[in-house]
């Protein structure tokens, strides 16, 4: 068991090396900070493999080491240095870590019943106040399916009923018993909004606002509004402090103070929204309030717009062919993502479900061969990003992952053959350079405390 | 693109007789394909299948051609059956959460085994072209009772547009147990089997002397009848069923009365599958679920599949999906990466099926005499960037145009009048 005192110590050296960010957001009071430490690796050198980088190039017969978590070098002709474990890949494929941008895990676990059902504090219809990451649990059985998938990040966020649903949080993939032991070090946070039918059903049904599509931009006006006023409150106040004068220290609110920090640029917008012409009355209100939306998410729609989605920089998060549960998803086309991407916009995949998360490299694969049967040419290569690189902006990490590049973190799968194909399966994951799932390797195959009553120790094979 | 098979319209065809309405036989000679019969053949690598009017005519290399064909080269495409999907609410459901628009729900408890959806399946829903240009040809089409054990009584259809949907009405009945059956019955498993016993034993007492027939269980006359071809063993009984000693108590009762009987969900039927392969009892099944998401399932595994079929179990697909039912045949992909045999993976979402529910001498493999149902694709069937390039349903060329198609082609090719304007 670790100490107290080396967890403090990791999370100082975690906070050190963080990239710099606006000192609101990673202060030095970051409550609930991350304690995650890598899993114990070895350095590794994985050879004559087809490598999808992420950042929109393919390697063949290419190679990739990494050692002390990070990625040292990738090339043709790298030797390999003493002590280092050598994996020869002939055959097979390697991407960056898969990154979900909508997943639920913990927050909705496996086992699905009430007891575990915290995702939706539907109490009143802006609980920006909450944050996701209070809920997750570690021993989400899904957490360890979703690794042998591929997926290394993910972001965990509240559900959608309610118009603002609370702040999400990013996860590196790895078992923990807590969920600050699974916290991507130096991740902005980001808020949950969601547009629609979602907000409007609940709180109408019980004769609440909001109960309209009007009543929804209501709502989110006046929390815009009050944020507004909030920031300003303190922003007085800090500047009375800095310029040495006496102030009275106003009060704090959780629920504003997320908001006040969305205001300012710390917190990244996340937001539920399926119809093309809600996407644009988002865009317009986030212009009126001074903020950004970094990705909408379920964006059925956005190949209607995706000419303006790409002139004001907004990712769509997409599933490849979802549609018709609810109106507002009846409109669903399988060539949606390729038409978003091909737009030049950023186009993301994403699952919303703990069996999808297990497979994001079909769903890349069924958007990239629809877009193609459209007319389009879209490369491996290029529909990678979907599920790697574009999310990982979208979350802002991209500094420290979704690409394999020198310096990167380690976060490396290793396919059994082309991961665009139904067959194929991930043989090795890595995280932070540390071997975390290993298909051939029953003892690199986590499960919960939950599923030891499953008598097997192959449920992931 | 998409139209890269070519029809040559060899000459002309179907000449009308006004004075009948009788039609000359259409054919269609599809040439050169790599044809996976499911058959006696087996899969061919390069061969042909002639379609008379509607049925296959033969099956073979190089297949002589006549005037009156038309002769589609396919030019060493795969072609397989078309896809089946045992579990869906086609014809039921257009929006799932406008419940306007779901017929496959009832809460209504006096009517339960004898509930039949068979003839409010709509075939002008938009599910229905989505689905067909995706390569799915029949379905099973099933009901879904909230508030009794007994959930009704399932249609098999087939795709076409023709408003004619059903080709079997009634063909299997629906029963509840586990989790679900106990929360309907009363809260506890124990209830739902002692209720489940009585029906059974109702049903019996009823084929033995229907006129001094009393009943003794929760069932209705109507009820009783419509359990009668089940109790004969002439069409299945689909138990959704998820843990272990469930399936035993399931076992036993299949045991007693010799039911034609398939599992239905049996997320942990893979550690007595022996015992589930001797008593010839199918599993339906969809290979993408793979999680324990409840006390019942907890022991559910990624490659149950490859288990199950290595015992003898037969397989059968689903994908808890209408709006994209199609897409079953992923699921039989995603078992093969699991180590299913891509032949019997195939099987489970076209001959294994039309076995089980009652069509297997018109459908589900590709020979002389059976419906022309089936798809020309463009790569691996089962292969997630493959897609469907002709489906034939009863041997019509589908037209290959759904509202998705036309949503597609008109955001695609934006002109400078609004969307509004193309269609």
């Amino acid at each position: 068991m670790r100490s107290q005192l080396s967890l403090i110590l990791i999370a100082l050296l975690l906070v050190a090396c963080s990239p710099p960010s606006d000192k609101t957001a990673q202060s030095k009071s970051e409550p609930f900070v991350s304690t995650y430490k890598p899993m114990a690796s070895k350095s590794t050198l994985i050879t004559n493999a087809t490598i999808l980088t992420g950042t929109g190039e393919k390697l063949d017969n290419a190679s990739i080491l990494f050692s002390n978590n990070k990625i040292v070098e990738i090339g043709f002709d790298i030797t390999a240095p003493d002590a280092v474990v050598v994996i020869d890949a002939k055959g097979r494929w390697i991407t960056p870590g898969l990154i979900d941008n909508h997943s639920h895990l913990g927050v909705y676990s496996s086992p699905g019943v009430s007891s575990t059902a915290d995702g939706n504090e539907m109490t009143r219809p802006d609980t920006a106040n909450v944050w996701a990451e209070h809920s997750v649990w570690p021993q989400d059985a899904g957490f360890n399916y979703a690794r042998a998938g591929g997926v290394t990040t993910m972001q965990i966020l509240p559900g959608s009923g309610n118009l603002i649903g609370g702040r999400g949080v990013v996860l590196k993939n790895v078992p923990a018993t807590s969920m600050m032991a699974m916290k991507f070090p130096g991740a902005p946070h980001s808020l949950k909004m969601a547009c629609g039918e979602n907000p409007k059903r609940f709180y109408g049904g019980k004769g609440l606002s909001p109960s309209t599509r009007m009543g929804n931009m209501a709502g989110y006006r006046k929390s815009w509004i009050e944020a507004t006023e909030y920031k300003e409150t303190w922003d007085e106040y800090n500047e009375a402090i800095s310029n040495g004068a006496k102030a009275k220290k106003p009060s704090r609110d959780l629920r504003l103070e997320t908001l006040a920090e969305v205001l300012r640029g710390n917190i990244r917008i996340h937001n539920h929204c399926y119809r093309a012409d809600e996407m644009l009355q988002m865009i317009a209100l986030s212009k009126e309030f001074g903020y950004k939306i970094a990705s909408f998410h379920h964006a059925i729609e956005s190949y209607k717009i995706a000419t303006e989605l790409a002139k004001e920089e907004v990712c769509s998060s997409m599933w490849s062919d979802w549609w018709g549960f609810k109106l507002e998803a009846y409109d669903g086309i399988k060539e949606n993502i390729a038409m978003v991407d091909q737009a030049g916009a950023c186009a993301i995949v994403h699952s919303d479900s703990g069996i999808g998360i297990q497979h994001l490299n079909q769903d890349a694969a069924k958007a990239m061969a629809s877009g193609n049967k459209a007319g389009f040419t879209i490369s491996e290569q290029q529909a990678i990003r979907w599920i790697t690189s574009n999310v990982a902006k979208s979350l802002g990490v991209f500094e420290q992952t979704g690409s394999l590049e020198t310096g990167k973190m380690a976060d490396i799968v290793l396919w059994n053959g082309n991961p665009f194909s139904i067959y194929t399966r991930a043989d090795q994951v890595y995280i932070d350079g540390a071997l975390t799932f290993d298909r051939a390797d029953p003892s690199r195959q986590a499960i919960s405390d939950y599923q030891l009553s499953a008598n097997s120790s192959e449920v992931l094979k | 693109m998409r139209n890269s098979i070519k029809i040559i319209f060899v000459a002309s065809v179907a000449v009308l007789t006004v004075f009948s309405g009788f039609v000359n036989a259409e054919m269609i000679l599809i040439k050169n394909a790599k044809i996976h019969t499911l058959g006696t053949l087996g899969t061919l690598a390069k061969a042909d299948i002639l379609i008379v009017d509607g049925k296959i005519s033969s099956v073979g290399i190089e297949l002589p051609k006549s005037a009156e064909m038309k002769v589609i080269e396919a030019a060493g495409k795969e072609i397989t059956p078309g896809i089946m999907n045992a579990a869906t609410a086609l014809g039921l459901v257009e929006v799932g959460a406008i419940k306007s628009t779901v017929d496959d729900e009832s809460t209504e408890k006096d009517y339960s085994a004898s509930f039949t959806i068979a003839e409010v399946i709509d075939a002008n829903s938009s599910l229905f072209a989505h689905n067909r240009i995706n390569g799915l040809t029949r379905a099973m089409v099933i009901p879904d009772s909230h508030n009794t054990l007994f959930a009704g009584r399932g249609s098999l259809i087939k795709l076409q547009s023709d408003m004619q949907p059903v080709v079997l009405a009634d063909n299997a009945v629906y029963l509840n147990y586990g989790e679900r059956g106990a929360s309907i019955a009363g809260g506890t498993r124990a209830l739902a089997l002692m209720q489940i016993k009585e029906m059974f034993n109702d049903v019996k007492e009823h084929a033995a002397n229907s006129k001094d027939f009393k009943a003794k269980s929760m069932l209705k006359d109507r009820d009783i009848e419509a359990l009668g071809p089940m109790f004969r063993g002439e069409i299945p009984l689909v138990v959704t069923v998820h843990k272990v000693n469930d399936m035993l108590n399931m076992l036993a009762i299949q045991k007693e009365y010799s039911l034609k009987m398939i599992f239905n969900g049996a997320e942990e039927a893979w550690k007595i599958a022996e015992k589930i392969a001797m008593a010839k009892v199918a599993v339906l099944m969809d290979p993408y679920s793979n999680l324990p998401g409840s006390f019942e399932t907890v022991a559910n595994r990624s490659n149950r599949a490859t288990l199950l079929n290595q015992a003898g179990v037969e397989l059968i697909f689903s994908n808890g999906s209408s709006h994209n039912a199609y897409a079953v045949r992923l699921g039989a992909g995603n078992a093969v990466g699991y180590g299913l045999s891509w032949h019997v993976a195939l099987a489970a979402v076209t001959s294994t099926p039309a076995k089980w529910f009652g069509i297997g001498d018109s459908y589900g493999t590709l020979e002389a005499g059976m419906d022309a149902d089936l798809v020309i694709w463009d790569g691996d069937p089962l292969e997630v960037t493959t897609s469907a390039e002709q489906v034939f349903i009863q041997g019509e060329r589908i037209d290959m145009v759904s509202r998705q198609t036309r949503l597609r082609d008109r955001y695609l090719n934006k002109t400078a009048l609004p969307p509004a304007y193309s269609k």
